[in-house]
């Protein structure tokens, strides 16, 4: 797809992205009800889950990206590996950031290694590598290959993250099923459900915003460079 | 006499009414949120913005470059 006809649907996004958050904070912080073990702090919670799903799609997408990069090697396909994987590791940041701060009142500590928070390190940290092999190889073809197999293994570490308090013992509670020694079990009442979902939805409306302002970039410095080439040529032809 | 009630309101906010004042950590929450998506969308208006000048200096450079060959 060419950068032009990426700013409209760009520009749509955007806008959907920036009104979505605003009515999501409101449904969160006027229409959500307090949670009463934790308090004020669990309205983390829809953030924070939807920064940790909004990961896991990202990182899907750079998987997906990479299989499809691997059987027809279009240029395209690694340009959205590469936008997904960047775009997943700010999100997981989020969900990390956000989770330790809630974690200080929830559990009276601000990190503990239990398997969730230390399979989200390992999964954030397998994600930083995948750039630093891209920045290790010269060769753009090469550098798409490695990178497309990257992303397709680095994906375990995300089913190895969700799994992680399903099969072991943690402290830290499952939206889905219930983990043994979680603190922080919470009851959704339905205005908190309704509030999760939205949050769900805006979360993906903006990681959509963002993969495609990532991809538009990456098609910018195809072009810089191209052009740079073109004008490198002409000053040795000289 | 009328009673305003705001500074009720944001008392009860700030101190919750559960069983621990955790408000303090749900504003640090979602304050280091949306300084880690800022800053993400900074760098990238940054970088798009520098790359737009790298390719309208190059394709001045090129337009300049054909102008000499044609003169």
């Amino acid at each position: 797809m060419s950068i032009s006809r990426l700013h409209r649907p760009i520009q749509i996004l955007n806008w959907l992205a920036a009104l979505m958050i605003l009515s999501s904070l409101a449904l969160i912080f006027f229409y959500a009800p307090m949670e009463r073990t934790m308090g004020q702090v669990q309205r983390i919670f829809y953030f924070h889950v939807g920064s940790a799903w909004t990961s896991a799609v990202a990182f899907f997408v750079a998987l997906m990206s990479g299989v499809i990069y691997l059987i027809g090697k279009r240029r395209e396909w690694d340009a959205m590996a590469l936008a997904s994987v960047e775009i997943g590791l700010v999100f997981t940041t989020i969900t990390i950031a956000s989770g330790s701060i809630w974690g200080r009142p929830a559990w009276n500590t601000w990190w503990i290694w239990s398997p969730r928070l230390t399979s989200i390190t390992v999964l954030w940290l397998v994600y930083a590598a995948y750039f630093m092999l891209r920045g290790a190889i010269e060769d753009s073809e090469r550098r798409a290959r490695y990178s497309a197999v990257y992303a397709i293994a680095g994906f375990v570490t995300v089913i190895i993250t969700f799994y992680s308090i399903r099969l072991l013992r943690d402290i830290h509670p499952a939206l889905i099923g219930s983990s043994a020694d979680a603190q922080g079990e919470q009851e959704l009442t339905s205005p908190m459900v309704l509030t999760m979902v939205y949050s769900f939805l805006t979360f993906s409306v903006l990681y959509a915003a963002w993969l495609l302002n990532r991809v538009r970039l990456h098609a910018l410095q195809e072009e810089a460079n191209s052009l740079k080439m073109r004008v490198m040529t002409r000053l040795q032809a000289r | 006499m009328p009673v305003n009630p705001f500074p009720i309101l944001l008392s009860a906010l700030w101190q919750g009414t559960g069983p621990a004042a955790t408000t303090p950590y749900l504003i640090l929450g979602y304050i280091v949120m949306w300084l880690i998506g800022t800053a993400y969308v900074v760098t990238l208006i940054t970088r798009q913005r520098n790359l737009n000048q790298d390719v309208q200096l190059m394709r001045r450079l090129l337009e300049e470059d054909e102008d000499q060959a044609d003169a």
